[in-house]
């Protein structure tokens, strides 16, 4: 896995809202702060492409690439911040 | 085509601290054959029979997908290079939908409006991140061995040497197994044989894309499971 300093800010608050917005981007809805426990399935208009889209658009926005073993874990939106999380470089 | 959670019955009773995991929720005999395999083309076939029986997969490059034998033959012997190189990657509305188009397979998208200049080039950009993340899953997906890779084809000029090949392709990026489907009258319906190490035949008497009945998949994939596993 290559880690890359992101363009972006690494915080956990600046990585939630990423996700969310990246998550109401290809859903094609308005971006809102989407709960971090609420279930990926229950994000409005989601479904499979879109989830994958989002991840690949967020490796992209943080010059990442995540672990591809942990999308068969995927259940809610505080797993693709954890995803993300640990495929950013320590500060 | 997307996950949906399974987990009511945990939630319902262990409201507080259970997260939720289709892993972990029981599946139907039928559905638990089928969850063992991913598709590797030429359709969605395979994706349509798990989908009947409630078996919904992370998603994968090739689940729903339309290829060629020739086109994932080339593109396993070179790890699908280049996959998602918006030089190499178009898109085009067809029918209902924009489509992405690459030298491997094309896919559809989620876009079901047409769209101007500037909104077909984010539609390919989109397209060409998510293909380059599908395409790191799927050689991963083939080294971790988890699953048996399906290949189906009414292709008449598919036979032995064209799965030896296919086989011999994957080998070189890891261990997981290959199921070659192809069609074949009742008599040898739902029959599978191992071919080699990893490398299995079988037979559906008819193709169902896209509307079913899928019930020949799940003797198919089955039988697979059993020989495999006795291996």
């Amino acid at each position: 896995m290559s880690k890359r300093r992101s363009r972006h800010s690494t915080g956990p608050e600046a990585i939630a809202k990423a996700v969310s917005d990246m998550l109401c981007r290809v859903c094609g809805q308005a971006a809102v702060a989407l709960p971090q426990d609420l279930l990926l399935a229950e994000v409005p208009n989601i479904d499979s492409l879109r989830l994958l889209q989002a991840i690949a658009l967020l490796e992209e926005q943080f010059s990442i690439e995540i672990e591809v073993v942990a999308l068969e874990r995927l259940q809610r939106v505080r797993d693709i911040v954890a995803i993300i999380s640990d495929a950013l470089p320590e500060e | 085509m997307f996950l949906p959670w399974r987990g009511e019955t945990r939630l319902y009773l262990n409201l507080k601290e259970w997260d939720g995991s289709s892993a972990a929720t029981p599946l139907g005999p039928e559905a638990a054959a089928l969850s063992r395999f991913d598709s590797l083309g030429e359709n969605c076939e395979l994706a349509l029979a798990q989908r009947h029986y409630g078996v919904e997969l992370p998603l994968s490059l090739l689940r729903w997908a339309g290829t060629t034998y020739e086109n994932v033959a080339r593109g396993l012997e070179c790890r699908f290079e280049g996959l998602g190189d918006p030089a190499t990657t178009t898109v085009a509305w067809i029918d209902i939908d924009y489509r992405i188009q690459t030298p491997y397979l094309r896919l559809h998208t989620s876009v079901i409006e047409p769209r101007d200049e500037e909104g077909v080039a984010e539609v390919r950009h989109h397209g060409c991140a998510t293909l380059r993340l599908l395409r790191r899953k799927l050689l991963r997906d083939i080294a971790d061995a988890r699953r048996i890779f399906v290949f189906k084809t009414a292709d008449p000029g598919f036979g032995l040497a064209e799965m030896r090949r296919l086989k011999a392709a994957m080998r070189a990026i890891g261990p997981a197994a290959l199921l070659c489907v192809t069609r074949k009258d009742r008599a040898e319906a739902c029959r599978v044989e191992k071919l080699a190490d990893g490398l299995y035949a079988g037979r559906l008497e008819r193709f169902v894309h896209p509307h079913g009945p899928f019930d020949e998949w799940v003797a198919l994939c089955s039988e697979t499971l059993k020989l495999h596993w006795a291996s």
